[in-house]
């Protein structure tokens, strides 16, 4: 991974990993409970900007560290911890996403999701055209707004990369160990989801000028 | 280089990964080109916007959440394992368990002639030779015969067979004390109390008229809200029933069989029968149709954003239809739907109703939120302390960020 990915220190972290990883076997649950609070960040960052939701990408982020403890016994440290995390998180993230797709519209705000993929409306979102939307009234969240709804609506595997890159900081390297991927379709990926958001946000970025 | 290439070479520029001859070619077409230079300007602030987001934090406590759903299977496991591993204790306990279960069965298979019945009802029907003399009908007089229910599959729904059909008239017609029903009659119903009977087979439901000819002193029957649900459908789908004194309307037994709070349900109707318009000099809602009409129109139109259709449907639904389970969804939905389009007062008392006639509706935290912000757009600096109290209530709820946000906007 690229040095500086946010949340996850980096000296020896792959050592300590290993170690870490061999005690929760042995039946350590704190030492586990280290490596959830060492990636909870990582995962719950990447999941959040993946489905947009908060409660979602917890519920998400916690299914992702389950997994990972049921799935200690078959990590033989081929590869980073990080890495085969990363990759847990990543498939369970496209996973939720095509089971929300697959959900039938659901009327309930409980609910997770729309027909569209993207969050039902909120009481909170649901002022008519013209009125002060709650959040219009806040400037300063208006453009981490505007683009967790722009990026809500690349396709998922294009959103994906683009967040392992940009947000999350990953090598390309990594990233296409982490997806399986070819690191042509990664870069290729990239480039057509960076360009895409782009489109996206033009109107955005010339309304208020600089980003 | 064309304006293509160098667009498409403008992610190994912004990584970085260009050099040499390359990185020299793009760079000379940027310089002339303005077109290229406007568009990478914008990649840039494109990619800086992006970088905004940046990462989050989960909230609080999240690790220890996941180190609970770790550990507590393996707590049930260790239970379990103290419980019944060695095998001089397990042993005994599965065969006694064994054999209380063969002794209640049996128990419950002599005195309980319904039971028996409902295995003579799977058996096939018998052939030309085998028939099984009827039971003779009671004979009951006409004056005190109550009206014989519909038993004819509705259209479309296959004919009941002579067998099922005789079944279910001599189920459908009273019994005398001492003869045992022929069908299992509902588990749940205490005796003395009315009687909701199926008349024909579960597959004939639709069709069926329903009968209470119970005296009004008996306690209201209490069934589970799955059977009433049907029971419902079937009075909706059946003609509709001749005034006459022995017959009830589903509609009154509607909350008993539902199952839900006795007081809730009354709070509900008596809201619902009093149907006051929400705007001063507007007429309560005329809207004819089933509940199941109602409510679907409404939640489709909710669905879509039609809101004032959504307003419409929900009023109607309210006005019409009091006892139904899904009233509190309705007002709930109405409230939403009032504030969708800015008619905060509307909304402000339709959630305070919500809240205060079902204090556990899955859509109180929801609720909550929304009777704040529309106190707030209406001007009243309530809704500050409501947005407080549902964020320390419900600080995972979807709509906690957005009202923190209009918190800081409004409450200062």
């Amino acid at each position: 991974m690229q040095e500086g990915t946010p949340g996850v220190p980096q000296v020896d972290v792959a050592d300590d990993d290993r170690r870490l990883v061999e005690r929760a076997r042995t039946g350590d649950a704190r030492a586990f409970e280290a490596l959830v609070r060492r990636y909870e960040r990582w995962v719950f960052t990447l999941a959040l900007r993946m489905v947009g939701d908060r409660a979602e990408a917890e519920d998400i982020a916690q299914e992702v560290f389950l997994k990972a403890y049921r799935g200690l016994e078959g990590f033989r440290g081929a590869s980073r911890f990080s890495t085969w995390l990363y990759s847990i998180a990543s498939h369970h993230c496209l996973s939720a996403l095509a089971s929300r797709s697959r959900t039938a519209t659901s009327l309930s705000f409980g609910g997770r999701s729309g027909a569209g993929g993207e969050d039902p409306p909120s009481p909170l979102d649901r002022l008519p055209d013209g009125a002060p939307r709650a959040d219009a009234i806040l400037e300063g969240r208006d453009l981490a707004r505007t683009v967790q709804a722009e990026l809500a609506k690349l396709p998922e595997d294009h959103r994906l990369v683009l967040i392992l890159r940009d947000i999350q900081g990953m090598a390309y390297a990594e990233i296409a160990q982490t997806l399986g991927l070819e690191l042509g379709t990664v870069r290729s990926r990239l480039h057509r989801a960076r360009m895409d958001l782009r489109a996206r946000l033009r109107p955005h970025l010339i309304e208020g000028g600089e980003a | 280089m064309t304006c293509d290439e160098a667009r498409a070479a403008f992610t190994d520029l912004y990584d970085g990964t260009l050099s040499g001859s390359p990185l020299a070619a793009l760079s000379q077409h940027l310089d002339g080109c303005p077109a290229c230079q406007a568009e990478w300007a914008e990649f840039r602030k494109a990619m800086r916007a992006l970088v905004t987001l940046g990462e989050s934090e989960p909230s609080p406590g999240f690790a220890a959440r996941v180190m609970e759903r770790i550990e507590a299977p393996s707590r049930w496991q260790t239970a379990i394992q103290a419980l019944f591993f060695p095998l001089r204790m397990k042993v005994p306990l599965h065969a006694a368990a064994l054999v209380v279960l063969l002794l209640v069965g049996t128990w419950l298979l002599q005195r309980s002639p319904e039971i028996r019945q409902a295995a003579d009802v799977r058996v096939p029907a018998p052939t030309a030779r085998q028939v099984v003399p009827a039971a003779p009908t009671p004979p009951v007089p006409e004056a005190k015969t109550a009206p014989q229910p519909e038993v004819s599959a509705p259209t479309g729904m296959p004919a009941p067979s002579g067998r099922e059909a005789r079944i279910a008239r001599r189920e459908a017609a009273p019994r005398p004390a001492d003869v045992p029903p022929k069908t299992a009659p509902t588990p749940s119903i205490p005796e003395g109390a009315p009687k909701v009977e199926e008349s024909a087979p579960r597959k004939e439901q639709k069709g069926v008229t329903l009968e209470a000819p119970a005296p009004a002193s008996a306690p209201a029957p209490v069934l589970p809200a799955r059977r009433a649900e049907s029971v419902e459908t079937a009075s909706k789908l059946a003609p509709p029933p001749p005034a006459a004194p022995a017959r009830r309307e589903v509609k009154d037994i509607a909350p008993a069989l539902t199952g839900a709070p006795a007081k809730e349900k009354e709070r509900e109707a008596a809201l619902a029968m009093r149907a006051a318009p929400a705007k001063e000099g507007e007429v309560a809602p005329q809207v004819a149709g089933s509940a199941d009409e109602l409510f679907s129109s409404g939640a489709t139109a909710f669905a879509s954003r039609d809101y004032p259709k959504a307003i419409e449907s929900f009023r109607a639904f309210l006005a019409g239809h009091g006892t139904d389970r899904r009233i509190g969804d309705a007002r709930f939905y109405l409230a939403s739907a009032y504030l969708a389009v800015g008619r905060h007062a509307e909304a402000a008392a339709e959630y305070e109703t919500f809240l205060r006639v079902y204090p556990n509706h899955r859509q109180v935290p929801t609720a909550l939120y929304g009777q704040g912000e529309a106190r707030l757009l209406m001007g009243d600096q309530a809704g500050c302390q409501i947005l407080r109290s549902a964020l320390s209530q419900h600080p995972q709820a979807r709509e906690a960020a957005a009202a923190r946000d209009l918190l800081a906007a409004r409450c200062r």
